[in-house]
């Protein structure tokens, strides 16, 4: 009850410093509204000897080593006033609440700390109405009895205050929703964010804008699917729903478009729109949209993405060289991706001595990553493979792989340890690593004896229990 | 599982270039849910759908079983420990002076040998040819005699030393001051920034490594450094038991130790296998041991650096390779038996010029692949090719959100969590980065420490699919302990917010006071940075033990346990009841007394009346109208919400203050070897004579209090819960008599004393110390008579007209009687005392009426001392200002210019002098504490109010002068 009392407390002390604040900052803007408040977007940082300095060569003990020690914001400063001292101790109480999970102390903390509003700095100011949300939307997170309300009620207020904020906190809003099961109110809360509109924007506002856009459109492709599941249900074709459904699809469409142009991972939204695009038995621009996602130079190296393109190529039911080809670019990228075994068993199937040798590189690359060690299905791939090669007459292939390998794999692969280990995880792949082993390294190798004497302490115990049985 | 790649990632804006961000919000650990993604769960309604958040608010969390840590071993007596002092590179000259004063034979001795033969120590007769060239050395020596003040030691020779220097300035010192000062400067500055932040403690000297594991215990061995330079390695058998369901570890056997050539920098242990490889870095050399599960452990290899290493990791896939950086930026690869194999050089920093020879390297999911660090970012590097072939997993710059000026402390692969996963730390963050998928970090946390983590542990807890990592920070001895999960099949998730651990600076405060030096020498010690940190789990009772190296070698250890949600339940039932108390408390008629000393309570009330009537805003001092924040208006919006808000006095939930009472024993153990350690050093042996006591006082060994046991115990339990409450504990909430009343002394009566001394003293303590001796000696005879006189003339004078006034007043029926009494006392003390402590308002009067004669005001004011209730402070103040103000203008005194009289009057005054000016200035003080503003009438009406014995005062004043004063006739 009590810890209800403080939430609410502080929503509504909250309240009211919002206020003042929204006050203060429209006036101060009013005054100087071209001035870029953001300093996160401060392009022009003093910062870096980033490239300027590329050339000179560094000294062994250079006479200014750049220590790599956080300013101490929460130390005194000398000019510090006796009401910037007070926020600034109360702030520190706060965190050591926080680090400590105390969540109702924290709480009555900020109710204190909701002063700093007051501040008539404006940057300064910006700063406090940040930190209050953050600890706020903390705290309420958090503190076992804040309710839905309490965080909608802070949500809404802390948006209002100052302008800089608006997006980003109903981004958050919405994700709040969104985890809490109110899908509805989320997308109001998007679709309200989407209209909203201040002069200039920052960097990181529009940045902010196009998140909102492309979260906006992800829920629209969310309630599309939901149309489109219970469509199929009835299955009468009821056209008013195909109508709504076609809508959501252009809603998604548009915003899921834009975003998709602007670098960065959007796994999500993408599975969406291809999703949809198929639907709509738009294959082409669904292969246009995974092809400049996965072949972007400015997107990042997404292994994502081009698990996506193959899977739409299967799906498509493609060639299989194209399949191959993109699977070799992902096994460029990530050798140990899952998919390389179904590359090998594409290159299997072709059949060729080149594509063996493919094969067997990609099986290797695999077992070369600690990841595999001891997957069954790997080792079973290397055992019929080295089966296939023999029948081939193709073991030279083998010895190609094995010349690099050959220093390190039995110290990675085939120490006795090794036999242990695996007999004790699966006998299958203690067999399955036998005969790769003795081919490679040889019968006599360590891994093949430790197998050997495993095996007969197996027979061993097998022969007492059937002894005993057999007495009883 | 490790192999699998998350299905699909949070989406995120992938920036390139410098980075953008500064640092200056301090909060970016808490808030945010970053992104979410939706699981296609295949289900048509929406309500189905579950949503995945970047970073889950609500995670599970570790509770620490005790609020303090706890020592591990018994602490190592260390001559010196260095305090937290940092040292100040502008003090240069301050040890060049000292250079100069005690290392004369350093800093001077190549021209002291030049010059020897030039100074004349009066030894022996000088040659003809030398005395030009020779300087007598008795004016060097009354020179450097000088030269012992500190302060300003050349003064007085100014000019010579002056000379001294153009001569010999540029040659005399073996070192040229210039350079020594340039040199000191460089050391000073380079010593403060080790103390801050020294990077070769990085990865931290505490390893640990298990050997075996059961259902009720866990043995492990613990590797740590000993000895006062840390230069012994140390393998202790560690075993972790649970005693009374808490685990403790426990070192069993003694340790097996061997001596290392330098201080142990770090340690890095690799995984138990059949036998498990110990690698241990130096400022420059780096040995490796080996221990299996049954033998002891055996050195293997030691190799030496040309530069000094900064990085030592121990292979997690192969038996016996490791890796060493050094600062030439050279990294090996190192299998134990063979020669370094370099496989990368930089010679500059990576991505930008950090100016840090600082490297770093570790394995990653390949084994023939290598991460190369520095401070600026992380690369995998093949070592199989020739030429370089790599590629960036990490750098700092926008893609990962860094700020500027964030620089890569230390980077781990968390090869026991996931395969593919690094941790990076920076001074604000710390990133998980797979490998996979470089550049983007997977999960980011602002860890929120102080000082830069150096120290990482990574526990993988399989049960709960939750992986838990523990940073630690070397000068603030930080802990905080962070948690994700996913990784594999979903996207990596952070868990919860961060969390700090306590370390042994803070854990002082929950142990008993000791005396003041001792506790400030085990402060000292407690706060010595960090050298490492290990983690133990144990996987069967699901406990996770912290332990914490110190640069002086003492471990500390806190264990922490998952908080279940009983727990936490059952915490916030505690809470509720709490709550339910103070509810009471709060609806009490006391509230308006509380309101008044709590503020928080006091905007709750006033907002309550506001809802009420928002119309009147009550005048009292609250916070809310101090600060300008218009409530009425609040309130109305808020009202519904304020409805609800019945009362809400808040408590601080109590931290969880257990310390159990054998972590207690084991502080109070640790606390008394420490003490005796530093006793045994004979500098403090024989520091001051002392003499034992023992014998002289006996003591019996009861207690004396005269409580019984059960009231104290009653009584501490009253003081702790008053203690809780922070309110004050009286005597009715306890189960004590109340105390007996004192009765107030007596008033002494100074007049039961009837010889001299007494009287005078009496007098004198008023201030009356000169005019008792005028009085004693006859000297104011005449003035008495004269003021007898006067009195006399007086009181014929007005006689006269008072009776024709007297019937003007007619309220005054007993006026007459009243005076005669009046004028009776007057005379009886006009007989004894004649000063009396008289005029006692004369300073006020004079202030008010200034045409007031000095006749009528002495008059007057002889009425006074008998309803006056002034005290005897301005009583006496006044009565020696009319001696000196009024004397000058007193008539009589001018017109009988007596020389002898004069001539002793002026004695006696230079004689008291002193006392008169003191008092003089008294004086002042009260015509200023009455001031001229204060109008007369509100005086004069308070004063007739207050006292009706003024009344002929008032009357006689106004007989005097009836003509000017006719307006206050009235009165």
């Amino acid at each position: 009850m009590y810890a209800t009392c403080v939430t609410l407390k502080f929503t509504r002390r909250c309240g009211e410093a919002a206020r003042i604040a929204m006050d203060d900052i429209s006036a101060e803007w009013m005054t100087s509204p071209v001035r870029d408040c953001g300093s996160d977007n401060d392009v022009s940082n003093d910062d870096d000897d980033e490239d300027d300095e590329e050339e000179e060569p560094i000294r062994k003990r250079s006479k200014w080593p750049d220590l790599p020690i956080p300013a101490p914001w929460y130390g005194e400063t000398s000019k510090e006033t006796g009401f910037h001292r007070s926020s600034r101790l109360c702030l520190n109480q706060i965190r050591e609440c926080l680090l400590e999970h105390r969540w109702q102390e924290a709480a009555e903390y900020l109710i204190s700390y909701f002063q700093t509003l007051e501040e008539i700095s404006t940057p300064r100011q910006l700063l406090a109405t940040e930190i209050i949300f953050r600890l706020g939307s903390e705290i309420l997170h958090q503190h076992p009895n804040s309710k839905l309300e309490d965080v909608n009620h802070f949500f809404d207020l802390m948006k209002n205050t100052g302008v800089r904020g608006y997006l980003k906190i109903s981004l958050e809003h919405s994700f709040h929703l969104l985890l809490t099961g109110n899908f509805d109110d989320a997308v109001r809360q998007l679709t309200t964010a989407e209209s909203w509109r201040y002069g200039k924007q920052s960097a990181v506002q529009a940045d902010k804008m196009k998140l909102i856009h492309a979260y906006r459109g992800f829920l629209s492709y969310l309630s599309w699917i939901s149309k489109k599941g219970s469509s199929s249900e009835d299955d009468d074709g009821d056209v008013s729903a195909i109508q709504e459904m076609h809508t959501y699809f252009r809603q998604a469409c548009i915003s899921l478009q834009e975003i998709l142009k602007l670098p960065g991972v959007w796994d999500p939204f993408v599975v969406g729109y291809v999703n949809m695009l198929e639907f709509y038995n738009d294959h082409e621009g669904a292969l246009n949209v995974l092809k400049e996602y996965a072949y972007d130079s400015r997107f990042p190296p997404n292994p994502n993405a081009h698990v996506y393109l193959y899977r739409f190529l299967k799906r498509q039911g493609s060639t299989e060289k194209k399949q191959i080809r993109v699977l070799k670019i992902l096994g460029a990228l990530v050798p140990s991706h899952e998919l390389m075994l179904e590359l090998f068993s594409l290159l299997l199937e072709s059949g060729t001595e080149q594509s063996l040798k493919e094969a067997l590189d990609v099986l290797f690359n695999l077992l070369d990553d600690c990841s595999w060690k001891h997957s069954v299905a790997a080792w079973t791939c290397f055992r019929n493979m080295i089966k296939l090669l023999r029948r081939k007459k193709l073991k030279h292939l083998l010895e190609e792989g094995w010349e690099t390998r050959k220093d390190w794999w039995p110290a990675f692969h085939f120490r006795t340890y090794h036999a242990r280990a695996d007999f004790q995880l699966s006998r299958q792949l203690l067999l399955m690593k036998v005969v790769v082993a003795s081919t490679l390294v040889g019968n006599k190798c360590m891994y093949c004896r430790r197998k050997n004497e495993l095996e007969n302490e197996r027979e061993a115990r097998r022969m007492i229990k059937t002894h005993k049985k057999r007495k009883r | 599982m490790d192999s699998k790649f998350p299905d699909q990632l949070f989406p995120v804006f992938y920036y390139t270039g410098p980075p953008k961000k500064k640092a200056d919000c301090p909060v970016h650990a808490w808030g945010l849910h970053g992104h979410v993604y939706g699981n296609d769960s295949g289900s048509a309604e929406v309500a189905d759908w579950s949503f995945l958040a970047q970073r889950k608010v609500n995670g599970p969390t570790w509770a620490p079983v005790e609020s303090i840590v706890a020592p591990l071993l018994p602490p190592k007596s260390v001559n010196k420990w260095s305090s937290r002092h940092l040292p100040s590179a502008m003090d240069f000259p301050k040890h060049m002076q000292n250079f100069y004063l005690y290392k004369s034979e350093d800093a001077f001795s190549t021209m002291n040998h030049l010059l020897e033969d030039h100074f004349d120590f009066g030894s022996g007769e000088l040659k003809e040819c030398m005395k030009k060239t020779t300087v007598s050395m008795k004016n060097m020596e009354r020179f450097m005699s000088s030269a012992k003040f500190i302060k300003c030691p050349l003064k007085p020779f100014e000019k010579r030393a002056s000379l001294y220097n153009n001569l010999l300035g540029d040659v005399i010192h073996d070192i040229p001051p210039g350079l020594l000062g340039e040199l000191l400067y460089e050391e000073l500055t380079l010593q403060r920034e080790e103390k801050q932040f020294n990077e070769v403690a990085t990865g931290g000297a505490l390893g640990f490594f298990l050997i075996s594991t059961s259902n009720t215990s866990q043995e492990g061995c613990l590797v740590y450094p000993r000895k006062a330079a840390l230069n012994s390695l140390n393998f202790h058998k560690v075993v972790v038991e649970f005693q009374e369901n808490i685990p403790r570890p426990k070192f069993m056997n003694k340790p097996i130790n061997y001596g290392v050539n330098g201080t142990i920098r770090q340690v890095s242990v690799g995984p138990m296998e059949e036998s498990v490889y110990v690698g241990v870095r130096t400022d420059y050399n780096c040995g490796v041991w080996v221990a299996t599960s049954a033998q002891k452990p055996q050195p293997l290899d030691v190799v030496n650096t040309q530069e000094r290493a900064t990085c030592l990791t121990v292979s997690p896939h192969m038996p016996g390779e490791l890796l060493v950086a050094s600062e030439s930026g050279v990294a090996y690869l190192w299998t134990v038996g063979r020669s370094l194999q370099k496989f990368r050089e930089e010679e500059g920093n990576l991505y930008f010029n950090a100016k840090s020879p600082w490297r770093w390297c570790d394995f990653s999911a390949h084994p023939r692949v290598m991460l190369y660090a520095d401070r600026t970012g992380l690369e995998l590097s093949d070592i199989r090719s020739k030429e370089t072939c790599s590629h960036t997993v990490f750098r700092i710059g926008a893609t990962s959100g860094c700020k500027s000026g964030e620089r890569v402390i230390l980077s781990r692969y968390l090869c026991n969590v996931n395969t593919h996963h690094h941790l990076v730390t920076t001074q604000h963050s710390a990133y998980i980065m797979d490998e996979r998928f470089p550049c983007l970090p997977m999960i980011k946390w602002d860890h929120m420490m102080a000082s830069p983590p150096m120290f990482a542990q990574a526990v993988g807890t399989a049960s709960q699919h939750q992986n838990t990592v523990i940073l630690g920070s070397q000068s603030s001895q930080e802990l905080t302990l962070l948690q994700y999960s996913g990784g594999n099949a979903v996207a990596a998730q952070v868990l919860g917010a961060p969390q700090k651990l306590s370390c042994p600076m803070k854990s002082l405060a929950d142990l008993p006071v000791q005396i003041p030096h001792r506790q400030k020498n085990v402060q000292e010690r407690l706060t010595v940075p960090a050298a490492g940190i290990a983690s133990i789990y144990y996987d069967k009772e699901e406990s996770l033990c912290v332990l914490q190296l110190s640069e002086v070698g003492d471990i500390f250890y806190q264990t922490l346990r998952p908080a279940s949600q009983d727990s936490l339940q059952a915490a916030h039932k505690e809470m509720l009841n709490e709550d339910s108390v103070t509810e009471q408390s709060g609806s009490s008629p006391q509230e308006s007394q509380e309101s008044v000393n709590n503020p928080r309570t006091n905007i709750v009330s006033q907002s309550k009346c506001k809802i009420v009537s928002q119309s009147d805003c009550p005048p009292e001092t609250s916070d809310a109208r101090i600060h300008g924040i218009n409530e009425p208006c609040v309130n109305m919006i808020l009202n519904p919400l304020t409805e609800q808000e019945d009362v809400s006095l808040s408590k601080d939930i109590p931290r969880p203050a257990k310390v159990s009472k054998a972590t207690l024993l084991k502080w109070k153990s640790w606390l008394n070897v420490l003490r005796n350690g530093q006793r045994s050093t004979p500098r403090y042996s024989q520091l001051h004579w002392t003499l034992k006591t023992k014998d002289h006082f006996t003591f019996d060994g009861k207690p004396r209090d005269i409580l019984g046991k059960d009231q104290i115990t009653s009584l501490r339990n009253n003081m702790r819960e008053v203690m809780e409450k922070k309110s004050v504990l009286t005597c009715g909430a306890t189960s004590l008599s109340p105390p007996e009343v004192l009765p107030t002394p007596h008033p002494v009566d100074t007049q039961s004393w009837g010889d001299d001394l007494s009287q005078r003293l009496s007098v004198s303590w008023e201030g009356g110390w000169k005019d008792w001796w005028e009085e004693k000696l006859g000297l104011n005879r005449e003035k008495r008579i004269e003021e007898l006189r006067r009195k006399r003339r007086r009181l014929k004078r007005t006689r006269g007209p008072r009776v024709a006034l007297s019937g003007s007043f007619t309220t005054s029926a007993s006026y007459q009687s009243d005076l005669d009494g009046w004028s009776s006392a007057v005379s009886d003390f006009g007989g004894q005392d004649p000063d009396l402590d008289s005029s006692t308002f004369s300073g006020y009067l004079s202030t008010q009426e200034d045409s007031a004669e000095p006749e009528r005001t002495g008059r007057v004011l002889q009425h006074e001392p008998k309803g006056s209730k002034l005290s005897s402070e301005e009583k006496s103040n006044v009565t020696l200002s009319r001696n000196k103000a009024k004397m000058p203008k007193d008539p009589s005194q001018e017109g009988n210019p007596k020389a002898p009289k004069q001539l002793k009057q002026d004695y006696m005054s230079a004689l008291f002098s002193s006392q008169e000016e003191v008092v003089d200035a008294g004086t002042e003080g009260t015509d200023f504490f009455f001031p001229m503003s204060l109008s007369s009438q509100v005086s004069s009406i308070s004063n007739s109010q207050r006292k009706p014995s003024l009344g002929p005062f008032s009357q006689s004043s106004q007989s005097s002068k009836q003509g000017k004063k006719r307006a206050r006739m009235g009165f």
